[in-house]
């Protein structure tokens, strides 16, 4: 079986990690089946997205199966002169997704909301995946539902990505968000319970799923793992492994 | 690449029988909820994962109503003996002679061992009443699993002074290494959240005769556990080691028998 990572980051972070370039990345997913992940940069996640994204998309340049995503900041946040501009011309450099990770700069995921971050990149319909987890923080449930569900509301036909490092006790709201909204996807490799797999594919036939491995800090055999053990069709592994992304990826083409 | 591995990937047969260290039954978490949790879905599972047996614990581990979770337990594990080997669930926030009395009434109905999940249960007096239960163990020469040794210092003490108990780690960590290499009488359960590259570290730097796969089921997904093993870079004879033939051994020396 073929995967399509979400999730998985290049660079040096703040602890050492088993890898940190692209190559080193590609060996490990052809280990693994994965065939196309979304990257992100160390510096990106953990510092400075500006300089961090410049970065990933110099050391992605020449890997066709890693696909960038930059980290952003809201708009008129003091970091970049003209957001739209900025947005604009990372979707011309190749830029397929977008990603949010407003706790470790301490953002509210709101203030993206109202500050009409979402109005613009709604303009381009650029997927974004939103992502609470600090690294090496490792919290459960974080996710901020509240805004989720505005975004998700008033943006309906913009893709929102969520995976986080660990929901436990926020599966009970996923659910209610999978059923809600059509354009909420969620992550399997963020929640580890029992039978969640089966339980999620019951909603839309698991079209709103997908996996990441949250490389190259979790060991991927656990969401893989999960999609491969689970006791669902082969054509419904085959869409949460990869088709679905791809599909949102295709659209953007 | 190892044919264990491969032959997951595609979602094939596996053909290795798996014993399971760790694993729930009772259809309830305060967490979230449990899907397919009923008794007979749950073996239904375990037949399609080819799970031969399993220790099982009761899932409302915070505590509430525990002798409650272990009558049910009792009667599960009495109606399916073949697959299922209970460890009844103690709340260390009782007094001592309740628990003792717990003990012994589930170890008179059938069970086989003793779980504790202090950390879950905001238990002050820590130590004192996790000594009380080894002695307990020790005194009925019954196996103990235990979500967390609190340190290394504490459970060396104890393997020490209630030589009768098989401690068993209820979950992986490098701070058990040293006891589990140094004692013949310690095991350790794989299951806990890994890191990328642990397993192939934890096989070569602790005995891999007292590596033990644990599901956590009705708690975790399968392939959460499964996957992390199946996938690693090692030899498949240790892969099949740690997935049955280990916790098998543990079962069949440490377990007493009807």
């Amino acid at each position: 079986m073929d995967f399509f990572d979400i999730n998985a980051g290049i660079g040096i972070f703040s602890k050492p990690t088993l890898y940190t370039k692209p190559e080193q990345l590609m060996k490990i997913m052809e280990s693994y089946s994965i065939k196309k992940s979304i990257v992100y940069h160390s510096l990106s996640r953990e510092i400075s997205p500006i300089e961090g994204n410049e970065i990933l998309l110099k050391e992605v340049k020449d890997y066709k199966n890693l696909i960038p995503s930059f980290v952003i900041f809201p708009e008129n946040s003091g970091d970049i002169e003209n957001f739209e501009e900025y947005i604009e011309r990372s979707i011309k450099n190749g830029v397929k997704f977008f990603r949010i990770v407003y706790n470790t700069f301490r953002i509210p995921l709101s203030h993206y909301f109202y500050s009409g971050t979402f109005e613009i990149i709604n303009k381009f319909k650029i997927p974004v995946i939103i992502d609470p987890t600090i690294p090496f923080k490792w919290e459960v449930d974080s996710g901020d539902w509240q805004s989720i569900r505005l975004i998700c509301e008033k943006y309906n036909e913009l893709p929102i990505i969520f995976t986080e490092f660990r929901t436990r006790y926020h599966i009970r709201i996923v659910i209610d968000f999978l059923k809600n909204y059509k354009n909420f996807f969620y992550d399997i490799g963020s929640c580890w319970n029992y039978r969640v797999v089966e339980k999620l594919v019951e909603i839309r036939n698991g079209e709103n799923l997908c996996i990441g491995t949250n490389l190259p800090f979790s060991d991927p055999g656990q969401s893989i793992g999960m999609v491969v053990a689970s006791d669902i069709s082969e054509n419904t592994k085959r869409k949460i492994a990869f088709e679905n992304i791809e599909k949102i990826l295709n659209k953007n083409e | 690449m190892s044919n264990l591995k491969e032959r997951f990937l595609k979602g094939e047969k596996l053909e290795i029988e798996l014993y399971d260290i760790h694993a729930h039954i009772g259809k309830f978490n305060r967490d979230y909820p449990v899907f397919a949790g009923d008794i007979e879905e749950i073996l239904k599972e375990m037949e399609r994962i080819n799970i031969k047996k399993a220790i099982v614990m009761p899932l409302g581990v915070y505590g509430a109503e525990w002798f409650y979770q272990n009558e049910k337990l009792i009667n599960d594990c009495k109606k399916y003996s073949e697959k299922l080997i209970g460890f009844c669930l103690i709340n260390l926030n009782f007094p001592e002679k309740v628990i003792e009395k717990e003990i012994e009434g589930c170890l008179k109905n059938g069970i086989k061992g003793i779980k504790l999940i202090a950390a879950y249960q905001n238990c002050q007096d820590l130590e004192k009443k996790t000594e009380f239960v080894c002695e307990c163990a020790h005194n009925y020469k019954v196996p103990i699993l235990n979500h967390s040794w609190q340190s290394p210092e504490f459970l060396e003490k104890m393997v020490r002074k209630y030589k009768n108990v098989h401690y068993i780690c209820g979950h992986f960590s490098f701070v058990w290494k040293d006891i589990v290499n140094n004692y013949e009488n310690v095991w350790l359960c794989t299951c806990n959240y890994l890191e990328f590259g642990v397993v192939e570290r934890m096989v070569e730097e602790i005995r891999n005769d007292r590596i033990c796969w644990g599901s956590d089921f009705s708690d975790l997904h399968f392939g959460f556990t499964l996957g992390p093993i199946l996938l690693a870079s090692i030899r498949d004879e240790i892969k099949i080691k740690i997935l049955g033939e280990n916790t098998k051994n543990f079962i069949k020396n440490v377990i007493k028998q009807e």
